[in-house]
């Protein structure tokens, strides 16, 4: 438990700090979207080109708080990720990059109960953060929603796609910084994994011969516009199953027998 | 000299990674492009009479329509312009802290050479860093442009002029990295704040831009060089970018001077 308590002390400020930047970015979207969403040019043009855009295959009506946020939802799902995946590579590799590694691995411990403690507590966080910007987009974007109850649907589904998709660089983040032999590069890596991942993504959205490309890009996995039909896809869910499994084991094997650096 | 090889050489690496990943990237991008041509002529011509304003929030610009190669390369660039904002943050929060974090400003600060010198040298070294990968980017867009074009004639003096600007947004981002290093009191992980500079400034310009919102376009960098303006008109657009080069010449300006105060933390 103390390792648990030590973690959860140490992360805070991080945390605070990342939902606090986050939080207040999506209110300040919310506020510019008031006037946007009175725009009655746009309205319009959604009123006369409707049709075309349901043709085009749901480009969805950015005039309702549904349709913006699936708009926009990219930004959830990337800056959540970021802190995610550097928050997996973080907790793992800070033993080494702070020097008290010597310290930690003295203490009548095991391995695998320090990993597990800081398991615990990287998803504790990961819940947390989505849970929390869950609400706060609740919160500034519901006082311009016009029906409520899809609204609320569509905020819980878009909660779990995004936590899933947390999840998995999560997995990868933990399990890179357990594999690798220099911690030092586990972040690096890391990021690049995600960044790499996004521009895929929006690759995906913008030419439809990269369609095939959707399995690569976890982004893809759970895309709001899906969510706004509350419709995961089973193939999805059983990846992203399978790569958190994967690497969560990976984790622990690698870990156990790692050369730390001290 | 020394520190500017030795520099140099520690960011070998690096410079070999953004170099090859970037310019990859662009060239992965461009390659879809071809395929895309053939369906939206129809689409084109509708778009064309639709208002501007609703068309931006879907980042479509009607001069630059993206079944042509100049607006597909438009937004591949825009994108683009991510990891070399982080890549440039990076080595901004970097240079300056390395030596501390690494318990090796002993080890430097001991040398018979002045404080100026090796902050001039590690600037100098990161920014010959930074216009390697410009200019491997520059070659690659050129070779790209070329290739997937097509039948289209393309202007290349625009794309030209656009990626000149290039350097100068990545030096906007390395001397605000820079100056915010020597601010604080320990840099312990460069990747949390070079993500937060890069991709939140990113993020805020992306808003901005869906909401077509002009008082967003004065905070981020990113609008500062928007590649949409500079492809249309042919110049930069001086109207916003004289804030990023302000913001640039005040940080280098500021970090020099703290640099030299700094009270270096030691073993």
């Amino acid at each position: 438990m103390n390792i648990i308590f030590r973690e959860l002390k140490s992360n805070l400020k991080s945390f605070i700090i990342w939902i606090l930047s986050l939080s207040a970015l999506f209110y300040v979207a919310s506020f510019e979207f008031e006037m946007f969403q009175g725009d009655s040019n746009i309205t319009e043009a959604f009123d006369s080109f409707g049709f075309l855009f349901d043709a085009l295959g749901g480009v969805p009506d950015m005039t309702t708080a549904v349709g913006f946020l699936s708009l926009v939802s990219i930004y959830i799902y990337v800056p959540l990720c970021i802190y995610s995946a550097l928050l997996g590579s973080r907790i793992i590799s800070k033993e080494e990059k702070n020097r008290t590694a010597e310290y930690l691995f003295a203490l009548p411990v095991s391995r695998k109960k320090v990993i597990s403690s800081k398991l615990a507590v990287a998803i504790f966080y990961t819940v947390l953060i989505a849970t929390i910007s869950m609400i706060v987009s609740w919160y500034s974007f519901g006082m311009y929603s016009h029906e409520p109850v899809s609204f609320d649907a569509f905020i819980i589904n878009l909660g779990i796609g995004v936590l899933l998709t947390q999840m998995i660089f999560l997995s990868i983040g933990m399990l890179l910084s357990s594999a690798l032999k220099n911690y030092k590069k586990s972040g690096g890596i890391t990021v690049g994994f995600v960044i790499g991942t996004f521009m895929i993504s929006m690759l995906v959205g913008l030419a439809e011969k990269a369609e095939v490309m959707k399995y690569i890009t976890p982004f893809q996995y759970f895309p709001a516009a899906a969510m706004m039909e509350g419709n995961f896809e089973l193939v999805f869910i059983l990846i992203t199953i399978g790569i958190v499994i994967v690497s969560f084991g990976g984790l622990y094997f690698f870990y156990s027998k790692r050369d730390l650096h001290i | 000299m020394n520190v500017y090889k030795f520099e140099l050489k520690r960011l070998k690496k690096s410079i070999l990674v953004w170099g090859l990943s970037v310019p990859g990237f662009l060239l992965f991008y461009l390659a879809f492009f071809p395929a895309m041509t053939s369906s939206g002529d129809a689409f084109s011509d509708l778009m064309q009479s639709m208002d501007p304003k609703f068309l931006a929030a879907f980042g479509i610009i009607p001069e630059l329509p993206i079944g042509e190669i100049l607006g597909y390369f438009n937004l591949t660039i825009g994108l683009i312009l991510v990891p070399l904002a982080i890549q440039a943050s990076n080595y901004g929060f970097h240079i300056l802290s390395v030596e501390e974090r690494e318990l090796t400003a002993d080890f430097l600060f001991t040398k018979p050479i002045s404080r100026t010198k090796i902050i001039v040298s590690k600037f100098l070294s990161a920014l010959t860093s930074l216009i390697i990968v410009d200019l491997i980017l520059t070659a690659f867009t050129v070779i790209a442009l070329t290739a997937f074009k097509g039948d289209e004639v393309v202007e290349l003096k625009n794309v030209l002029i656009l990626l000149l600007s290039v350097p100068f947004f990545q030096l906007t981002f390395m001397s605000i990295g820079m100056v915010i290093s020597v601010s604080v009191k320990k840099v312990s992980s460069v990747l949390s704040y070079s993500m937060a500079l890069a991709f939140g400034t990113y993020v805020v310009s992306s808003f901005g831009s869906i909401l077509s919102s002009d008082a967003i376009k004065y905070i981020t960098p990113f609008s500062h060089f928007d590649s949409a303006y500079v492809l249309i008109n042919g110049h930069w657009h001086w109207g916003l970018i004289w804030i990023s080069f302000t913001i640039m010449i005040v940080s280098l300006i500021a970090s020099y001077f703290l640099y030299l105060k700094r009270n270096i933390a030691s073993l």
